[in-house]
């Protein structure tokens, strides 16, 4: 992303030249310090410490509140993650079938609805409130709509009905309920869709003169200008919506069971027939329901080495295709 | 709005030109008005269940039989609306202002002095943000535990007083915009940093300062995981987003019109923040730099 | 990376090791601070006042009162006991109360899912010695099916409050037009029987089904419990038995010629649109829509609230073809109540408890006003609903030395769960070849266990 580089220092009053940055004054220590003071004790309140107290609670099999020792186990934990339990691996398939096929979709959706607001000239900014508000709602709060909305005997089945359309069951039918996310997900677009649609105004416009005056396409000018001018925002569009739901949670635990209410909570994480089970979902079961912390704590490592990984090769792969104006190549 | 049509001048259109830009207008008005309704669909339906009777929500029926106002109120005898509301807005309002405390003075330290490793600095900044919060919620859940924190706003206010990576990082690009012959001519008058700070970088970066805070505050009022882990037990911490979980899954968890009608509450400031402070949004956008 | 960089990150990385390992370890008390000998509260002794914190599981408002007016009798009879009353708390909430520190005095819970683990790491009080205080003699008191699921490795943490027993509810209306003569009694009773009740729509969809037995339908999960084809989850040496017993098999492969008849597709729509009003005036059994429902006896009570006329009868679930001896054995489980290990007042809490699961008037009292049976013998024989036709059925399922609950484990409710995905996912048809897919469950529940005891 961006860092604005610093800017040499005009000449200073009376006529002295002011020296590079760099022979100028370098603030004490002790200054710096103190006003990163905050940050750093945070930083080892609330990073270092808990993500390497994770990876140690891995290691053994400690249980918050039990009254029982706790003892260490080596790499048990990890080893009946991998071999012993189907439900780790459904909920890593889940996750990734979330990753690849959401975070994709949000993008193109987002691009999509920023297109037509390039083209609308009367009325644009009615029509871009209405895009973007749903982004604003508290996620529960939409979580909660859609699953009044897409009720199996609900509004939305009974609108498809008069057009002769038998509705899906939604949230209650495995087969639906994480495309009903999804649709959740498209509504919510509204963040990156803005992005998208500045991006997009900044393309110059010469580009597309010279274009049309070689007799491009509508479809060839998109192609070809506008979206390596967007680039930057595709890139972060995937790279956080990648992030994102690698860690995805809420929307899943509040439609968990949605349609089960008298579950109790640990049965109704993933319901209907463990749909909805997320890796984190999960991680939260273990760890805040059953309350195993170690065997909870092994699965957050796996996340966070995933995540890094995942990032890593993304951010790399992602010099090929992506397009800074102004940029030399 | 850029026009993707470039005109070359004086050509007068011929007729079929005109024709088809006419319909072009119209099949773009046409998607347009089909998308902004799909957007629209999910809160028409949600106003309206909130204004039916226990009978008609939840079911298939698209209109109110009869217009049932009084749903409103009794959100409020039928989970502690009153009280949830006040931790929310105690929340969102105390961990904002911790956030902009904490993260002011780090910002200013990461653009506005110079220091070995300040550039490593600010990378550790922006890698905080990309760790879950599920390999730091179990063992801060135990310490929190172990202090007797838990089942009450503390876990989720303090920690905001310890900076918040996003907040700095906007902070910084912000501050990083501030001509240095503002600040020179104050350090060559004698100025500490901290008078620096606060006499003229702060009152300069007023703007992006209400940004910060704007965000900082929707992120709490919309918060779930930790309000979960921190209040999801108690009886009195609960914030409206936990609320209205629980809400959903009490005796009332066929009432969708109470749902419905509480959520409405609940995210109705969110909205009126929104409309009013439109040009902060647009201004902390900018800030991200990431349209490149 | 430079070295110092390197050198400096191991040594906060192993600060920061040295500080967890520091901070983890077993709360303060040990496990099971129990005192071997305790004192017992008399009831007409003038005791200081007292308030002590009851959580229990009801959501439904007519539990909740049922449960509120229960604990108000008892400080009416003992005024200097004042119960601060907190419902609509699972299992899950509870054991978050433990780990933050703060579990209430005395919690109710829905199941005995969680007695085995809550005794092993040392959560819940073991009673022995306040019961042998109080001159309370557990197998004179309470029914042995439900001390099986009250007692773990001999430690008594908990107590049985009300009971339940599941059967077949069955429209007897719709049963004498199709002239069957009474509910079945065996496997292939019930598929014909079924086949015989559901009644088709002439576009394929289903007016009335015959029994939906989806395992994650209403109550549907106690069918597979293992106690209608005398499976049981564990052998004599703790070992998963689902590879091994055939009956798990048997009753799968039960449902999924019931789900085959019907069309996966049909099931889908009955169970997403029912789900919800299980318990409510829209429940298919009340309104027609199912011949038969397989629930707990708590849906008597519903009945006479919501269609007082329907005229149905009650009956054990079938059992396989060549177990029919066995006919009339259901799952039976109940309420049950624990003490927290910890709290400030144990002397109070189980004062509470002996009179809640103990005194007749009580119990009697609030199984009428839920519609649950009542847990001691005493309370049981002066039943005032003990011969009403339908009450009889589930007593009789509930005093059948053959009905049984599943073993308790160290890993709580984690065994039972995971067996419900299992069934979840055969029912989805993912599990093409049954017999290995069993096997490997029977590793991952050995496994489970293994994580849970192993020290």
């Amino acid at each position: 992303m961006t860092s604005v580089a610093t800017r040499p220092v005009a000449p200073a009053r009376g006529g002295v030249v002011a020296a590079h940055r760099r022979r100028a004054s370098r603030t004490p220590w002790w200054v710096v310090v103190a006003f990163l003071s905050p940050f750093l004790v945070g930083l080892a309140l609330f990073v270092v410490y808990p993500v390497f107290a994770t990876l140690y609670y891995s290691f053994t099999n400690y249980q918050a509140g039990s009254y029982l020792p706790t003892q260490w186990v080596g790499f048990r934990n990890y080893r009946d993650l991998f071999t012993q339990s189907t439900v780790f691996w459904e909920a890593v398939r889940n996750t990734l079938w979330m990753v690849i096929i959401m975070v994709p979709l949000q993008t193109l959706w987002a691009i999509f609805t920023a297109v037509i607001l390039t083209r609308i000239k009367r009325g644009a900014v009615v029509y871009r409130t209405i895009f973007f508000l749903p982004a604003m709602v508290p996620i529960v709060a939409t979580a909660l709509a859609f699953i009044v909305m897409l009720n199996p005997v609900g509004p939305l089945n009974s609108l498809l009905g008069h057009v002769g359309i038998t509705g899906p069951g939604w949230f209650s039918d495995a087969a639906w309920a994480k495309p009903s996310l999804v649709l959740m997900a498209l509504w919510t677009v509204g963040n990156v869709m803005i992005l998208f649609l500045a991006a997009m105004l900044d393309v110059p416009t010469t580009l597309y003169e010279a274009a049309d005056i070689d007799g491009a396409s509508a479809w060839q000018k998109f192609w070809h200008i506008t979206l390596p001018g967007i680039s930057p925002v595709i890139f972060f569009s995937l790279l956080t919506g990648m992030i994102y739901t690698f860690q995805y949670f809420t929307e899943a635990f509040v439609a968990s069971g949605s349609a089960n209410p008298v579950l109790s909570s640990n049965q109704s994480i993933g319901y209907p027939q463990d749909s909805l089970l997320f890796y984190t979902t999960e991680i939260y079961r273990q760890g805040f329901q059953y309350f195993k912390t170690g065997y909870a704590s092994a699965m957050a490592w796996l996340l966070f080495v995933v995540i890094f990984i995942c990032t890593v090769i993304f951010i790399r792969g992602s010099k090929r295709w992506v397009y800074y104006a102004g940029a030399t190549r | 709005m850029t026009t993707l049509e470039a005109r070359a001048p004086g050509r007068r259109e011929s007729r079929p030109f005109q024709y088809r830009k006419v319909l072009m207008s119209v099949a773009n008005h046409a998607v347009a008005i089909a998308v902004a309704l799909c957007f629209l669909l999910p809160f028409a339906i949600c106003v309206l269940t909130a204004v039916m009777t226990q009978s008609q929500a939840g079911t298939g029926a698209l209109w109110p039989r009869h217009w049932s106002w009084r749903n409103f109120g009794d959100v409020f005898s039928a989970m502690p609306f009153a009280r949830d509301l006040w931790n929310t807005v105690l929340y969102a309002g105390l961990s904002t202002i911790g956030v902009l405390l904490s993260s002011i003075p780090v910002a200013y330290a990461l653009s506005r002095l110079t220091w070995k490793g300040r550039e490593v600095m600010f990378m550790v900044v922006l890698a905080t943000m990309m760790i879950p919060a599920q390999v730091t919620s179990l063992p801060l859940y135990v310490i929190f535990s172990k202090l007797g924190w838990v089942n009450s706003l503390r876990p989720l206010i303090i920690p905001s007083f310890f900076g918040d990576a996003f907040s700095i990082f906007l902070l910084r690009q912000f501050f990083l915009t501030i001509p240095q012959e503002m600040t020179e001519a104050a350090r060559c008058d004698g100025a500490n940093d901290w008078r620096i700070l606060t006499r003229i970088v702060v009152p300069m970066a007023r703007p992006a300062i209400a940004a910060v805070g704007l965000f900082a505050f929707l992120y709490a009022w919309n918060d779930f995981y930790n309000p979960l882990l921190y209040t999801g037990n108690s009886t009195n911490s609960q914030t409206l987003a936990v609320g209205l979980t629980t809400l959903a899954k009490s005796a009332h968890q066929n009432a969708y019109q109470l749902q419905m009608a509480a959520s409405l509450i609940f995210l109705a400031p969110v909205l009126l923040l929104f409309f009013f402070a439109q040009k902060v949004f647009v201004e902390g956008v900018t800030l991200t730099g990431v349209k490149g | 990376m430079t070295r110092r960089t390197l050198l400096v990150t191991a040594a906060i990385g192993a600060a920061a090791l040295l500080a967890a390992a520091c901070t983890t370890g077993g709360g303060g008390g040990g496990a099971n601070p129990t005192p071997t000998v305790a004192t017992a509260i008399s009831t007409n002794a003038n005791h200081a006042p007292t308030t002590i914190t009851v959580w229990t599981f009801n959501t439904l408002a007519k539990e909740v009162k049922a449960f509120r007016d229960d604990l108000d009798r008892l400080h009416v009879k003992y005024p200097w006991l004042t119960v601060k009353f907190v419902p609509g708390k699972d299992d899950a909430a509870y054991a978050k109360a433990v780990a933050a520190g703060s579990p209430p005095d005395v919690f109710i819970s829905t199941a005995p899912d969680y007695v085995g683990q809550f005794c092993h790491n040392g959560t819940v009080l073991d009673m022995n010695a306040y019961l042998k205080a109080a001159g309370i003699d557990v197998a004179k008191t309470f029914p042995q099916a439900s001390l099986v699921y009250t007692q773990y490795q001999g430690h008594q943490c908990a107590l049985p409050l009300l009971t339940d027993a599941y059967g077949i509810y069955y429209n007897k209306a719709m049963f004498a037009r199709v002239g069957i003569a009474g509910p079945p009694k065996t496997f292939s009773e019930l598929i014909s029987d079924v086949k015989k009740l559901t009644v088709k729509n002439p576009d394929g969809s289903i007016k009335t089904f015959g029994l939906v037995t989806r395992s994650d339908y209403s109550s549907n999960n106690n069918i597979y419990s293992g106690v209608q084809t005398d499976s049981k989850f564990y052998d004599g040496q703790g070992k998963a038995t689902f590879g091994t017993d055939p009956g798990w098999q048997k009753i799968l492969e039960l449902d999924k010629a019931l789900q085959d008849f019907y069309g996966a597709g049909n099931v889908q729509k009955y169970v997403g649109r029912y789900q919800p009003h299980t318990d409510d005036a829209s429940n298919p059994f009340v309104t027609g829509a199912a011949a038969m429902e397989y629930d707990g006896e708590w849906h008597v009570g519903e009945i006479k609230d919501e269609a007082p006329s329907l005229d149905y009868g009650v009956a054990a679930f079938p059992v396989p073809d060549d177990q029919v001896s066995r006919y009339g054995v259901g799952n039976t489980q109940g309420t049950v109540l624990y003490i927290s290990s910890h709290t400030k007042h144990p002397q109070e809490a189980f004062f509470a408890a002996q009179q809640l699961t103990t005194d007749t008037t009580f119990l009697n009292t609030l199984a009428d006003a839920v519609s649950n049976i009542p847990s001691t013998f005493d309370s049981l024989a002066r039943w005032g609903q003990a011969n009403d036709p339908h009450w009889t059925q589930f007593i009789a399922i509930f005093k059948n030395p053959g009905s049984y609950y599943k073993e308790l484990t160290a890993a709580g409710g984690e065994d039972a769960t995971t067996w419900d995905q299992f069934k979840q996912n055969y029912e989805a048809g993912k599990i093409t070849d049954l017999p290995s897919a069993l096997d490997k469950f029977a590793k991952q529940i050995d496994s489970i266990n293994k994580q849970a005891n192993g020290r």
